[in-house]
């Protein structure tokens, strides 16, 4: 019973933050959100299709592809599940920078929500674009998460 | 390698989930892209069951051409489906949403033993809704049930399913779910003679099954040791699990199961001409409008199967076929 107590607190006394993850790095937005999280927040990440992984195409693709290739041998159906949607990739990266076996990182994974382009109910609310993880630092070659995606499957 | 003693073919394919189907209405995972003058794109019939007939064989390529030929074909009951609501679904990033959704309040009596009419509704309201939402309403389908009770298969409750509207222009399409709202809608107005379907249906249920005949495992020989009807090996010391990918005992049957490209050899509305002498076993007679399909189709008889305009882009037939005889030979003893 004590759990669900807890979660209850979290969730009254925590400030929602909105964020804009156009043009912004993958990696560095994930880890800072990842701090973000565990220290009580709950976050919604916009725009994820147009998120950024610096280095050229093909190496990425590569890498990601072996990464899908890691399954249960017996039985793929059981996992890990590699998602193909920019929501859910983006969602991923972020859950792989939480303690996900402790519960404090779980809980921190359910504050998380990511979404494609800007839901309709979020247009009123004040979202942050974080210089952080801005690309435009890079001067090598990137691609979009959504790119990515599209090489997986996803259709827009 | 290549020997049968050291490698063999799978048996039974890996591509089908054998789990038990949800509902027995079935919900076919996706429609044609059609375009043209707005019509529906399916229609729920009745598996009657089997009877043969012959006919001139016009397959230009076949060997048979322009001679007579005897085939099986199945005898689906379709009696007039009511059309009772309207769906319209939007795209959205997360795949269909319905954002509009009318329904008849004038509606048959038997309907009630699966929907209750809600005690308030405002029609003129919600279709005004309706047609505000039309510009980013992406796919529209009928709400209808079938009338299972004009059969003689004993069923009361209709069948409720969505069936999609086939439209090049969205508000073409609504203006014509709206005329057909609250009325019948018969299997000619959805299908002609000699064109392909798709059926949708559940097949046969039978229940927990051993290997030997849920995937055509060889039984050993009688003097093998603990089984006989089992998989002689079921994996390596390690792993120490079992594969998914061996054949193993569980649920075989009642499996949602598309079979594609059927064609329609006959619609018509005299059952008697096509009803073998004594009626279908375990159906009856046939008193409503009726499809002939040439082979056969998932099910039991008295089973609602879905037909649906054909997904797999394969030449229609043109002509109609010229059906000579149709067998009305008793089946019983």
């Amino acid at each position: 019973m004590s759990k669900t107590v807890k979660s209850v607190e979290l969730q009254v006394s925590t400030p929602k933050l909105y964020i804009d993850a156009e043009n912004a790095i993958l990696g560095r937005l994930s880890s800072e959100v990842a701090k973000y999280l565990l220290e009580g927040n709950s976050v919604n990440i916009v725009n994820c299709e147009k998120a950024v992984i610096s280095g050229k195409k093909r190496s990425i693709l590569s890498e990601y592809r072996d990464m899908q290739k890691k399954h249960t041998h017996t039985n793929p159906r059981r996992g890990p599940f590699h998602p193909k949607r920019p929501d859910r990739l983006v969602r991923r990266t972020v859950r792989g920078m939480l303690p996900w076996k402790k519960s404090k990182g779980k809980a921190a994974y359910h504050r998380l929500m990511t979404f494609i382009g800007v839901p309709e109910e979020f247009k009123g609310a004040e979202i942050i674009k974080p210089r952080f993880a801005d690309a435009d630092k890079l001067n090598c070659k990137r691609v979009t998460v959504g790119e990515l995606c599209k090489e997986f499957g996803w259709e827009e | 390698m290549g020997h049968r003693r050291v490698s063999a073919p799978h048996r039974s394919s890996l591509g089908y989930r054998r789990v038990r189907a949800k509902r027995i209405v079935p919900a076919p995972r996706a429609w044609q892209k059609y375009e043209g003058a707005p019509k529906l794109l399916g229609f729920l019939g009745f598996k009657a069951g089997m009877t043969h007939c012959i006919y001139i064989e016009d397959k230009p390529r076949s060997h048979l051409v322009n001679r007579e030929v005897t085939v099986a074909v199945t005898c689906v009951e379709t009696p007039p489906m009511v059309v009772f609501g309207l769906r319209g679904y939007a795209k959205t990033p997360y795949g269909l949403k319905i954002i509009g959704d009318i329904r008849t309040m004038e509606t048959k009596e038997e309907l009630s033993r699966r929907v209750k009419p809600p005690k308030k509704y405002d029609f003129k309201k919600t279709q005004k809704n309706f047609e505000k939402q039309l510009e980013k309403i992406v796919e529209l389908r009928a709400v209808v049930h079938t009338q299972p009770y004009l059969t003689g298969i004993g069923m009361k409750s209709p069948n409720i399913a969505e069936i999609k509207i086939g439209c090049s222009d969205i508000k073409e399409g609504f203006e014509y779910g709206m005329s057909l709202l609250g009325k019948e809608v018969l299997i000619r107005d959805v299908f002609k003679t000699g064109e392909f379907v798709d059926s949708v249906g559940v097949t046969k249920g039978k229940g927990f099954q051993g290997p030997v005949k849920r995937h055509g495992v060889k039984i050993l020989q009688h003097k093998s040791k603990g089984t006989k009807r089992g998989v002689g090996s079921i994996g390596p010391w390690t792993p120490a699990r079992t594969m998914w990918t061996i054949p193993r005992y569980g649920q075989m049957g009642f499996h949602v199961r598309t079979e594609y490209n059927k064609r329609v050899m006959q619609i018509g509305s005299d059952g008697t001409q096509i009803v073998p002498d004594g009626g279908f076993i375990k159906y009856g007679v046939v008193k409503n409008n009726y499809v002939l399909l040439k082979g056969s189709i998932p099910g039991t008889k008295k089973r609602t199967i879905l037909l649906r305009t054909p997904m797999r882009k394969s030449p229609q037939p043109e002509k109609e076929p010229q059906i000579l005889f149709v067998s009305t030979k008793s089946q019983q003893g």
